[in-house]
Parts: C-alpha cells; structure tokens; sequence
C-alpha cells in the first residue's frame, strides 16, 4: 500500500475532498462451514471477501457492483463491522477499526449507518416509525426527551414524509415511503458514511428516481460519502463518482463512474456493460453482445489465479489459469487483468457466444 | 403531481391504525369461535373465583344418610346434581374443582413457558455450542411421552397438586423451546435486526426489544393451547392416583377417578367433571385458534 491516511487530527473538517474517509487493506470475510452431529468440524469457508483493497473518499459516492453471491453486501457489512474480517484492515477516518471492541464500535458507528434493500424487512413491524428513527438517538443518548421528538419530527420533514408519521407503524406506508424512513433512521446521528446496500433495487421504477434523488440532495446539504451497492448499472451510473466492480471476492477494476462506462477494461465490466440492453432495435441488433456463460463458480472454492478465467470470454491459455492478476494502474482505471491492454486494442477478440449466436 | 405526494395524500387520509398487537387485538374480537372461548373460559375463571358464593354446599362435607339407600342418588332439588359417594354435593365439588383445573393450567403452563422461553431464548439468539446442548437435551426430553415423563417426575417428587403442576409444566417446556428458537433463528438475521446491530443497540436490547416481540406470536398461541392439554394432563394424573393426595380434594381428576366403581349405577358421578373438562379444554383452544388467525398475517382474512 502506498500511502498512509494523512496524520492529520481527524473530525475536523467535512466535505473537503481528496480525504480518505475509509480504507480496506486485504480484507477478507470468510464464513466457515461446518458439518457433523455433535462436534462441527470445519470442512471449507465460503471465501465471500477475499483480499479486497479499496478507498473511500469523503463525500463521493463509490458505487459497487457486481453478480449476486460476489460478496459486496458482505463487503459493505464488514465496514460496519456488521461481521467480522477474517484478515485484512479497516480503516475509517485514519482509526483502525478491525478489532475495535464494542465500546469503541459503538463510538464509531455514530458515524457511518447502513440503509438496506428490502424496505419491508428492515423496519421492527412492531415499532411505531418515531420509535424506528428515534432509536439511534436513544442509543447514543443524544439528545435526550423533547428534544429527541423534534430532532425525530426533523429528520421526518428532511426524507419527506408527513409529521404525524412518527405515530404510524411500518405496515401503513409503502415501499418508498419506508425507504424514506430507513434513511431517516440512518440520517439520525448526523454520519459520515452510509452504506447503501441496494437501496432502490426492492422499489417500482418511478420510485427509484424519488429515492436517488433525495439521497442526491441529502449528499449535497450534509456532505455524506456514500458506498452505493447495486446491481443496476444505469442507477450506479447516474449516482456514483466511482466505481468498483467486484467479481467473486474480489475488486477486479476500478475507475471514475463514466471512464468505466466509455471505457471498461477489464473483461468482466466489458461483458457486464455490454449486457445492458440499448433502447434502439436497430443497434441492439447490429450489437456484438459479449456474454458471460454458466453460474457465478461457488465462492467456496474459487477458481484459482485469475478467478474470471473459468467464464472469461477473453480468457487465454497463457497465464490466465495460473497467474493471479493484481489490481494495477492503467488508463486511470484500476484493473485486475494481465491482457487488459490487448484486449483494449483490440488484439485479443472475445470468442463467440454460443447463446449470442442463433439470435441474428 | 408527483408519486410521493399522492403517497403522502393517500397516507394522510387513511386512518392510523395502532400497532400490530392492536391490530391483532382488531381481529381477535371480529373471530366468532374466539369469543366463545373467551365466554368458556370467561365463566369458568368467574365460578373458580367465587366459588365460596356459588356452591350450594361445601364440598367436603358428607352427608352419609343421603346414600343410606345405596350409591348414589341423582340429581334432586336439594342436590342439582346428586351426590356422591360419601354424600357430598356434586355440583358443588365441580364448581370448586374449577379452582384447581385453572390454577394448576395457568401454573403448570407458566413453568414450562417461563423454562422453555428462557432456554429457547439462548439456543436461538446465542447459537453455537449453547444451542447444541440445549436442544439436544429438548430433544431427549421430547423422546419420552409427556405423559410418562410427568409420572416419572411425580414419582420423583411424590405425589400432590403442586408436584403434578412442576411435572406437568417440565413437559411441556420442550415444545417452547423448540418454537421459540425456530422462529428466533428466522428473526435474528432479519434486516431490521441488523439495522439495530449497525446502530449499535446492545445485545440484551436487540434480543428483548427487536427480536422477542416478533417471535413471540406463535408462543402465545402454543401457551393458550397448552394451557388445555395441560388441564387435561392434570387430570389425567390425577385419575391414575398421583394427584392430591386427600380424596377428598374435588379435583376433577381425582374425581373421575372415585367415580370409577360407581360408574354403572350412577353415571352422572363421571359425566359432571368429565363434562367440565371438556368445555375448559375446548375453551382454551377456541381461543388458542383464534389467536393464531389473527396473529399470524398469513392466515389474515378480514383485511
């Protein structure tokens, strides 16, 4: 790793950019697995974070995607400590925090909230949504009585919902309007950080733009850094600065959100994009649809070396198999592939899709 | 206008509507069985607590000239339902026999509610090895028939009321624990659970505040139709003689039990208490039912 995060005393500014906010070094989550009776032998690990390198910067929006089952919800949790790293290093506001006990997570997580993906399962059905909101508040003791009930009445009024919100019950309001109100919780203790773990992708089209939007706002009056993780690539695309593609464990190319677009590198985000269906037959026809085959392989026993190769469409019979590729600097982007070059310049082509073809 | 706004419109005008316990509660009382079991149960709580005032007679006081003609005369006007085999008022043994059916039912359902909330509670939230050992030992005590069990334990303890209650409640502490760790497992990796985890809600809190209140439901239902098995389990133990000890305690069991020698030339001996048991057990599963409908948002049907 390069550089440090900058010894300076931290907590004194906000908003400024160009600050590193969060760091991950190798960091890995593995869930072991167990089987027997009586005593659980541990016979593997589902390897879902496997060596993952990646900054965060104070007040962008670092969008992460990727399959289902590569690992970034666990990614995003394990920033919050939600679980446990099995190695590597977190890094938050120039604090290690891997093995930070519980007292002083709980100092830290005043500063960095998650906001989920299923509005239906992330609020206590049995909760009254002031109950919901007001809970960090309580938690954290801050402030205490009256004070919490206008600081709750507020927070209402910031997401956009009605004041006598805080008396109903989760089951009243619908999906975006409980997206509103996890926000409000998460917006609760004035974070730094929130984990968005595909927040818009359980929401109806027209609602998704409502949510983006306010989460857009709410970024620019409070300074927030968001991790946008997401499978929708239009959605990333419009809200992130940056963007990480993960694939099985691990960071396989990072870049500003429309340098990757304009020009992916690695050939699993080149296969990714080129999945997006463009809105105009004639083109979508005349299209070379590079495709993906086959399952995400089991995260519980990866392909070795190259961890794309099984599924690479550019994969080469050299290296590939037996050489794993390190994120490296090219073009600005960071990529994570030994042939990204010649695959840009059009040396290497993609072998043919054997689903591409009898479509035309 | 925009969707929010006519959400906003749309919420504005709809009236609250309270909790989902209150909403629970909404259903409850619109369930026609489960008003008939609250009546049930209702009366039977009302005849057990003023019982001194209802009986016509004492219960333990004998009258041997009533059955100088042999066993037993049937119901009189003096004796509604007869008497029994030592001259005593049947009706008034079955009104105070309430006593006992309730609060040995209430009782023995609270130990094992109270063991099996607590062991079901660890073996869901705490996971790992703690839940190996408890459930392994649940699942040991679910081998045996509860009712054998209970004999066991009675047999143990000796016999009596309170011992039957203790027997009685540790049978039943196995099928707490199982329910409550079931659907505390399905809870504890809710999202709304890791959203209190990510705020920073301590371990006790998440578990009686987060998780309990929506893993609760189906206890509470298990509980009520527990309630019945057991009042039948005590006077099942009771018939078989390991009940309380002085005969001339009117419990139904022990009753029934009396009742026995006589049951060819005075049926209505073992058809009172019998019949008493009966409605306190339909009771309790009327309501326990009725619960469950409107506990469960599955089987929700009036919304």
């Amino acid at each position: 790793m390069e550089a440090k995060p900058n010894g300076r005393a931290h907590g004194v500014t906000n908003g400024v950019n160009g600050r590193t906010l969060v760091e991950l070094d190798d960091v890995r989550v593995w869930f072991p697995i167990k089987s027997g009776l009586v005593l659980d032998r541990h016979v593997g690990d589902v390897k879902a974070v496997d060596g993952v390198t990646l900054n965060i910067e104070r007040s962008e929006t670092l969008g992460l995607v990727g399959e289902s089952g590569c690992g970034k919800s666990t990614l995003g949790r394990v920033i919050l400590r939600l679980y446990e790293p099995t190695s590597g290093r977190i890094v938050f506001d120039g604090r290690d925090i891997t093995t930070a006990s519980h007292g002083e997570m709980r100092l830290v997580r005043r500063r960095m909230q998650m906001v989920f993906q299923d509005p239906y399962a992330s609020l206590n059905p049995r909760h009254s949504v002031g109950r919901i909101i007001g809970e960090p508040l309580r938690v954290h003791g801050v402030p205490s009585g009256t004070d919490a009930r206008i600081r709750v009445r507020q927070l209402l009024e910031v997401v956009g919902l009605p004041a006598d919100a805080a008396s109903r019950y989760p089951h009243e309001f619908s999906g975006g309007q409980r997206q509103r109100i996890g926000l409000a919780r998460a917006l609760a203790l004035n974070p730094e950080l929130i984990v968005c773990d595909e927040p818009v992708s359980a929401l109806d089209v027209s609602i998704q733009a409502q949510i983006i939007n306010l989460m857009e706002d709410l970024q620019r009056e409070l300074g927030l850094t968001y991790l946008f993780i997401a499978h929708d690539l239009a959605v990333v695309r419009h809200i992130s600065t940056r963007i990480a593609v993960m694939y099985l464990g691990k960071i396989v190319e990072v870049a500003s959100a429309d340098s990757l677009y304009d020009n992916p590198l690695h050939p699993y985000t080149i296969t990714l994009l080129s999945s997006i269906p463009i809105p105009d037959p004639k083109v979508e026809r005349r299209r070379q649809a590079i495709r993906v085959e086959g399952d995400l392989p089991s995260p519980a026993n990866p392909p070795v070396a190259c961890r794309f190769h099984t599924r690479c469409p550019f994969v080469q019979p050299t290296r590939c198999a037996d050489d794993e590729p390190l994120l490296r600097t090219l073009d600005g982007h960071l990529v994570a592939c030994h042939y990204a070059e010649d695959i840009k310049a059009g040396r290497i082509s993609p072998k043919a899709s054997a689903e591409a073809a009898p479509g035309r | 206008m925009s969707v929010a706004q006519i959400e906003e419109l749309a919420l504005e005008r709809q009236q609250p509507t309270g909790g989902l316990w209150r909403e629970a509660f909404r259903r409850f009382r619109r369930n026609p069985a489960g008003i008939v079991g609250v009546a049930f149960v209702g009366a039977f709580v009302l005849v057990a607590i003023f019982a001194p005032l209802i009986a016509p007679h004492s219960p333990t006081e004998q009258n041997l000239l009533l059955i100088a003609d042999g066993c037993c005369p049937g119901p009189s006007r003096e004796h509604l339902l007869g008497v029994d085999e030592l001259g005593r008022d049947e009706l008034s043994r079955v009104i105070y026999g309430a006593r006992y059916s309730l609060v040995v039912g209430v009782l023995s359902v609270a130990v094992g509610l109270s063991i099996g909330m607590l062991l079901g509670s660890i073996a869901g939230y705490l996971g790992g090895w703690a839940d190996s050992v408890v459930m392994r030992a649940m699942d040991i005590l679910l081998a045996i028939p509860s009712l054998l069990l209970a004999i066991g334990i009675v047999a143990m303890l000796g016999a009596g009321l309170v011992p039957v209650m203790i027997a009685v409640g540790v049978a039943t502490v196995p099928i707490f624990a199982r329910l409550l760790r079931g659907t505390i497992l399905g809870q504890r990796e809710a999202d709304y659970v890791l959203a209190a985890r990510s705020i920073g809600v301590r371990k006790r809190v998440i578990l009686t505040s987060h998780i309990l209140p929506n893993s609760i439901s189906p206890v509470i239902v298990a509980g009520t139709l527990a309630m019945a098995t057991a009042i039948i389990d005590v006077a099942g133990l009771g018939f078989l003689g390991l009940g309380p000890q002085d005969p001339a305690t009117p419990e139904w069991g022990t009753m029934l039990t009396t009742a026995d020698r006589y049951i060819s030339t005075a049926p209505f001996l073992a058809f009172f208490p019998g019949l008493a048991i009966v409605i306190i057990v339909l009771g309790f599963n009327l309501i326990g039912d009725a619960m469950r409908e409107a506990l469960d948002p599955k089987l929700r049907r009036y919304d």
